[in-house]
């Protein structure tokens, strides 16, 4: 067992320590817990690499996953805002906001493996971006764990907000280079009354006048297969359906669960390669994608395609550096990039 | 101003950019917060980017503080000049530089007046989303710097989710080429980062900006209240039922009397104690669907009256009103304070009381003109500033009516900014540590602290950054 392994099992105790990939892991069990163990990094000089339920895919000296902090903390259905721990999945808190008619964005593969501190450390944005717009739109603010075990917040639970800096911009998509998320709000969007779900080899279909609440692309056997999520009053969705010729639909819940089984099959899940395109660009890059192997998921302006081995990624420029360095001058946090 | 400054500066930007006479100083000694004042030494015109770099590195190598300002239309003095330091106006960057139609987004000069994109890009179907009431006068840069908001951003969103990239004049004089629109940042999200800092990073002088299409169907509604306690809680039960119009506005009796009283007179019934305005946007299907949620419930909230704009003039007409409001208050005291503050929008009708009540027990006339569907609270405080004693029951009202909301869950700001009017109130919102964490980003973009410095963060929290 290694060294780090046991320092872990001092501070949490044997059950809250074991190993995900090649790394130790700590699950700490509330805010006290993980802030003494950002403290003993500094102490003994670890680096350390922060999670939700996803792999450790990097180097560090150990994984900390915040999975045990879960919970709502504050959610007034009234209001239009959710604020949640970090390691609650998106799985749980659709659940919890559709039942009071209520849009979570982002919508992603897996939500039951995905946990709100994930997804935002990730900057994943969901496949009904086309309609939100990224995830980083959405996060209202945040509670965060620096490196040295520090707690500060910024932003709030309030829809339009401007005071002080969007520190929660930073670490959205941060990959947890910069703090360790514990706790964050989002806003969210009244539920379509009616859903419609049309999956079709025709690409042309997106050029209808519609406004899907889900556009995504598939890459399948010899092309792609595009899925499209309708959705809002009931005649509205009936007119767009129209507007689709006569595509055959899934409606109701039957389409938000073809929606949930077209993500998961097209989301990439092991390493993969982030692509942007221009609109205008589209249909050069689906050629070049197209005789490629593995997953490949195309959303409005973004690809994520299944690579071989480590994808390429950008040098840190040296304003990222030194942000990195202001918020974690001891650099107990793993490299993003 | 060093010689050899000025020299340097003259040589960049020519005679006609820099502007060095008292008398012609003056209009830039400050923003809306008009209670401030602050004289800069030299103010700089620059032109271009490369204009600004030069500009920058010169004002670096001499140590000179710098405040950007566009229109200077702000409302919490981010653009109010520093002691010793110099102004950079973007009047003289105001190209639109590219629209691309198919790829929706614009790139445009700092200095672009905001409304002018929008008819720029008309003639393609598209337009750019956020509309603050100044919108005919402030700058894509100054909405950049305040992440600005606008009655539409109910729907739309604030400034920030409709800029893709940006180029950034750095405090040293580098340039940093974002401008490229991403759907995601490459690396950290340094353009998102970049929208509201209030101009303490860096100036931006290009901008990428995503244009939205031009809905098929626009509909203006009005619902004419009794009371202005109504009108609020209608507004919360519009939110409650998921209401998605694009905006909610309301607007009170004092505010109808001003509007009415002007040359934007626009037809708001003076009986009413209040109005809610509402628009509809879509499909005409979409729209028709949404006038069916929003019917009942306005009726159940006691609405004496609920009609539709019925034509493009009445709806233009309406909208003029509304966004001129702050200027046809002139008609009531020669200075107007415009309050903004963010409140749950549950709380609505409980929070404008309060605020309303405030001003009231020190004898001050308000007004409330505001983004209800946002909870961006604007209790509007008409003053002469020549009245010390006014303005001291003005400002202290304005900290009450900020306190009430914080006790509420609110928040200090929905749009206008910290600047110097609130840099007080940060304290009573957020901790030392939250303050020396923004303190620590600030210093990796600006390590002097030369970039609108005293803003936004008190000075207290900064020292303690250093120690």
């Amino acid at each position: 067992m290694s060294d780090v392994r046991q320092l872990l099992e001092r501070e949490l105790g044997a059950a809250r320590a074991s190993t995900r990939g090649a790394l130790p892991l700590a699950e700490p069990q509330d805010e006290a817990q993980l802030c003494a163990l950002l403290r003993l990094a500094v102490r003994e000089k670890l680096r350390v690499l922060p999670l939700g339920l996803g792999p450790a895919d990097r180097k560090a000296d150990f994984a900390l996953s915040t999975r045990a902090l879960v919970g709502v903390v504050e959610y007034e259905p009234d209001e239009g805002v959710i604020t949640a721990r970090a390691g609650t999945t998106l799985a749980e808190l659709r659940t919890l906001t559709a039942a009071q008619r209520h849009w979570l964005t982002p919508f992603v593969a897996r939500e039951e493996h995905t946990t709100l501190g994930g997804a935002i450390s990730a900057g994943q944005s969901g496949l009904d971006r086309l309609r939100f717009g990224p995830l980083r739109h959405h996060v209202l603010g945040m509670r965060v764990a620096l490196g040295d075990g520090t707690i500060v917040k910024s932003g709030g639970r309030l829809v339009k907000n401007v005071t002080g800096y969007d520190m929660h911009r930073l670490y959205t998509g941060a990959r947890g280079s910069l703090c360790v998320v514990l706790e964050a709000s989002l806003r969210l969007f009244p539920a379509p009354r009616a859903y419609a779900w049309v999956q079709s080899r025709d690409m042309a279909l997106c050029e209808r006048g519609i406004q899907p609440l889900i556009q995504a692309l598939g890459r399948v056997d010899g092309g792609w297969e595009l899925g499209l999520l309708l959705g809002g009053a009931q005649e509205v969705v009936a007119e767009e359906l129209a507007l689709l010729g006569d595509a055959r639909a899934l409606e109701g819940e039957q389409a938000l669960a073809a929606a949930r089984a077209f993500a998961n099959r097209h989301t990439p899940e092991g390493a993969c390669t982030h692509l942007e395109c221009r609109p205008s660009a589209l249909h050069e890059m689906l050629a070049r994608l197209q005789g490629g192997s593995g997953r490949c998921l195309v959303l409005p302006g973004v690809v994520t395609a299944e690579c071989e081995g480590a994808p390429l990624v950008a040098a840190p420029r040296a304003l990222d550096r030194r942000i990195k360095q202001a918020l974690d001058p001891h650099h107990v946090l793993a490299e993003a990039w | 101003m060093d010689p050899g400054l000025l020299r340097g500066l003259r040589e960049v930007l020519g005679e006609a950019g820099v502007i060095e006479r008292r008398n012609q100083r003056v209009p830039y000694e400050c923003d809306g917060l008009a209670f401030v004042r602050q004289l800069p030494e030299l103010v700089l015109l620059p032109r271009t980017t490369r204009e600004t770099a030069e500009l920058m590195k010169l004002l670096d190598e001499a140590h000179v503080p710098v405040v950007a300002r566009g229109a200077g239309t702000g409302l919490s003095g981010g653009a109010t000049p520093v002691a010793g330091g110099v102004l950079i106006g973007t009047s003289r960057m105001r190209d639109v530089l590219e629209i691309d139609a198919p790829n929706r987004f614009a790139r445009v000069q700092a200095g672009v007046v905001n409304v002018d994109l929008s008819h720029a890009v008309e003639k393609h179907g598209l337009f750019y989303a956020p509309d603050p009431s100044s919108q005919k006068a402030c700058t894509l840069g100054g909405n950049v710097a305040e992440n600005s908001g606008g009655p539409h951003c109910f729907r739309h969103g604030t400034t920030t989710q409709h800029v893709l990239g940006l180029v950034i004049v750095t405090p040293q004089g580098e340039v940093l080429d974002l401008s490229e629109p991403r759907a995601e940042p490459e690396g950290l999200d340094l353009v998102g980062f970049f929208v509201g800092s209030e101009g303490m990073l860096g100036i931006a002088t290009e901008i990428s900006l995503r244009l939205s299409p031009a809905p098929q169907v626009v509909e203006t509604w009005l619902a004419l209240f009794r009371e202005l306690d109504e009108a609020c809680d209608c507004v919360s039960d519009l939110i409650a039922a998921r209401a998605e119009p694009s905006a909610i506005e309301i607007l009170d009796k004092l505010t109808i009397e001003a509007v009415e009283s002007s040359v934007l007179r626009a037809g708001y019934p003076r009986e009413a104690g209040a109005v809610l305005l509402l628009e509809l946007e879509g499909r005409e299907s979409e729209v028709a669907a949404q006038a069916r949620i929003m019917e009942p419930l306005v009726r159940a909230r006691g609405a004496f009256e609920l009609r539709r704009a019925r034509d493009p003039g009445e709806r233009m007409r309406l909208w003029a009103g509304r966004k001129g409001a702050y200027g046809a208050m002139g008609r009531v005291a020669p200075d107007l304070y415009v309050c903004d503050a963010v409140v749950p929008r549950r709380k609505l009708r409980d929070l404008v009381r309060q605020t309303t009540e405030i001003c009231r027990a020190r004898g001050l006339k308000v007004a409330n003109v505001f983004h209800a569907g946002d909870g961006n609270l604007h209790p509007n405080i008409s003053y002469d500033r020549r009245d010390p004693d006014e303005l001291r029951r003005v400002l202290e009202a304005g900290d009450e009516m900020l306190k009430a909301c914080l006790a509420a869950g609110g928040s200090l700001s929905g749009e206008h900014g910290i600047g110097l009017e609130k840099l007080g109130a940060m304290e009573w919102l957020f901790t030392r540590e939250d303050l020396a964490a923004m303190c620590r980003v600030r210093e990796a973009w600006d390590p002097d602290c030369r970039m609108n410095p005293g803003k936004l963060i008190p000075m207290r929290a900064c020292m303690e950054t250093r120690t």
